[in-house]
């Protein structure tokens, strides 16, 4: 895997995200589509296993260190919940993708659905715990926990997009086609 | 044991670990973190910067003032302003007659407190909706200080505080519509320049505040005293329309920004268990989390003596 070319993209789906993830919430939900967990779900779908999860486990790092908590006083920043979520995800569609017809646009947006409620519960179960004995900031759990399903249904909707623009991409980014290995002269 | 260790499959356990580690660890352990972060924002702005641009997602000056001319926006921004002005100075005419009366008693208030205005640009907000902090470019160079320092759009409409520490180029606004941002205290106005009844509102997450009215006649941070009769001689809180505005009126925050806008009256209710007690839902006029620019107002230095004034203090 190129990880020059996988840097770039990410970086341009950080910024995109950071962008347009406020303007494309439902009203002033926190229901909002990602466009990071769908090519965290791409590479996980077509690299060797752990460039996939070290792919996640960056990602969602820098998302972590992206988001400032406040209690109207002091800031914080809580590094964890992001990046293992996004590697719980991306973990998932390793698991499963043996099983999957990988070049699909469909399997793609099914797999961002899943990662990003995947990755949705697990963050809030750890702001849900760290609730328990820091007031550091504010988390209603359960009505993150509604919003982030929800949204896991709009990521899906967003990696369908990405999918046409991923996939013609694939030879780039430098993954091997998984036909090849069916259909080459591998002895 | 060294190729071992460098081995990127442990490397990706020891990773899990530190992370698992970090996400529990309590503020006060895991508050180094904080430091990476500002740098990722920095790299992120000018990423998330074209796009905000092409697709015209932030509030411009444009946008908040549509279907006017420029010279009638600038009338009514000053308007605004002068109305604020003309508040604070009403209450601080009733405050000053008190210290009068504090002083001759030997007590000491100093309540003029000059600030220092300047527009700056927000260049980011947080990646997580959870969280609506924004990212604004003036740090300490420009003067910001945590908490005494105040975020307004046009003028008088009040955006959010500085929290947490500032860097040199940035600082974080907290916007008082985020749930984080807790309780805040304001005033409704019957008139331009005429107190209605103080109200406890809460942020409710969507943007808006929801909270009770005071049926009491209250003693504002300004010196001044919230109604608890309408203008018709009735009940305070009866008088209470959808489209009044709501003014800040809390201890808690800086002296410079009280009788800034908070928002305006969009409902009142009444509460089933108790028919005297009414609820307000209170919007800002702008989304506050989608501006472009905001107006710092940040704690002036004071001004230096001037000689006449030197001369009567004396010189020992």
């Amino acid at each position: 895997m190129r990880w020059s070319l996988v840097l770039i993209v990410a970086a341009i789906l950080l910024g995109l995200e950071q962008a347009v993830k406020g303007p494309l919430a439902v009203g002033s939900t926190t229901i909002a589509p990602s466009f990071v967990i769908p090519l965290v779900v791409f590479i996980a779908l077509f690299a060797p296993p752990l460039t996939a999860m070290w792919t996640a486990l960056l990602v969602g790092l820098v998302v972590d260190l992206a988001t400032v908590w406040s209690n109207g006083v002091t800031e914080l920043v809580v590094v964890g919940p992001s990046a293992l979520g996004y590697l719980i995800g991306a973990y998932f569609v390793l698991t499963v993708r043996a099983l999957l017809y990988r070049r699909n646009p469909i399997t793609l947006m099914a797999m961002s659905v899943v990662a990003a409620a995947l990755a949705g519960v697990f963050f809030v179960a750890v702001h849900s715990i760290r609730m328990m004995y820091t007031d550091a900031y504010s988390f209603p759990a359960l009505t993150e926990l509604g919003h982030r399903l929800l949204a896991s249904v709009y990521t899906g909707a967003a990696g369908l997009v990405m999918a046409f623009a991923l996939f013609p991409m694939m030879s780039l980014f430098g993954f091997h086609d998984p036909r090849e290995r069916r259909f080459g002269a591998r002895k | 044991m060294s190729r071992r260790l460098l081995n990127p499959r442990t490397a990706l356990t020891f990773a899990i670990l530190a992370l698992i580690v970090l996400a529990f660890a309590p503020p006060r352990l895991a508050g180094w973190v904080g430091a990476f972060s500002s740098p990722i924002r920095t790299v992120l702005a000018p990423l998330s910067r074209p796009f905000e641009l092409v697709l015209g997602l932030r509030l411009t000056d444009r946008e908040l003032s549509p279907n006017e001319s420029e010279t009638l926006s600038l009338m009514r921004q000053e308007r605004d302003g002068y109305l604020r002005e003309t508040n604070q100075l009403r209450a601080e005419n009733d405050v000053l007659r008190r210290v009068i009366a504090e002083l001759q008693q030997g007590l000491e208030l100093n309540v003029n407190i000059p600030v220092r205005q300047f527009q700056a640009p927000v260049i980011g907000s947080s990646m997580e909706l959870s969280s609506r902090l924004l990212t604004v470019r003036a740090g300490v160079r420009e003067g910001v200080e945590p908490k005494a320092s105040v975020a307004v759009i046009r003028g008088v409409h009040l955006v959010g505080r500085v929290v947490g520490e500032p860097s040199d180029r940035f600082c974080s606004v907290l916007p008082f519509t985020d749930r984080s941002a807790g309780p805040i205290q304001g005033v409704v106005m019957f008139g331009p320049t005429q107190f209605g009844p103080a109200c406890f509102l809460e942020p409710r997450g969507d943007g808006s505040l929801v909270g009770r009215l005071r049926t009491e006649s209250v003693l504002l941070p300004t010196g001044a005293e919230s109604a608890s009769l309408d203008p018709a001689g009735g009940d305070a809180i009866g008088g209470v329309r959808a489209g009044m505005i709501v003014r800040l009126a809390d201890e808690s925050w800086p002296q410079s920004a009280q009788m800034l806008e908070i928002g305006i009256v969009e409902s009142v209710q009444l509460l089933p268990e108790d028919m005297r007690i009414r609820s307000v839902v209170v919007r800002p006029q702008f989304r506050i989390d989608r501006v472009s620019d905001v107006t710092l107002r940040v704690p002036a230095p004071p001004a230096p003596p001037t000689p006449a004034a030197a001369a009567a203090g004396g010189v020992p």
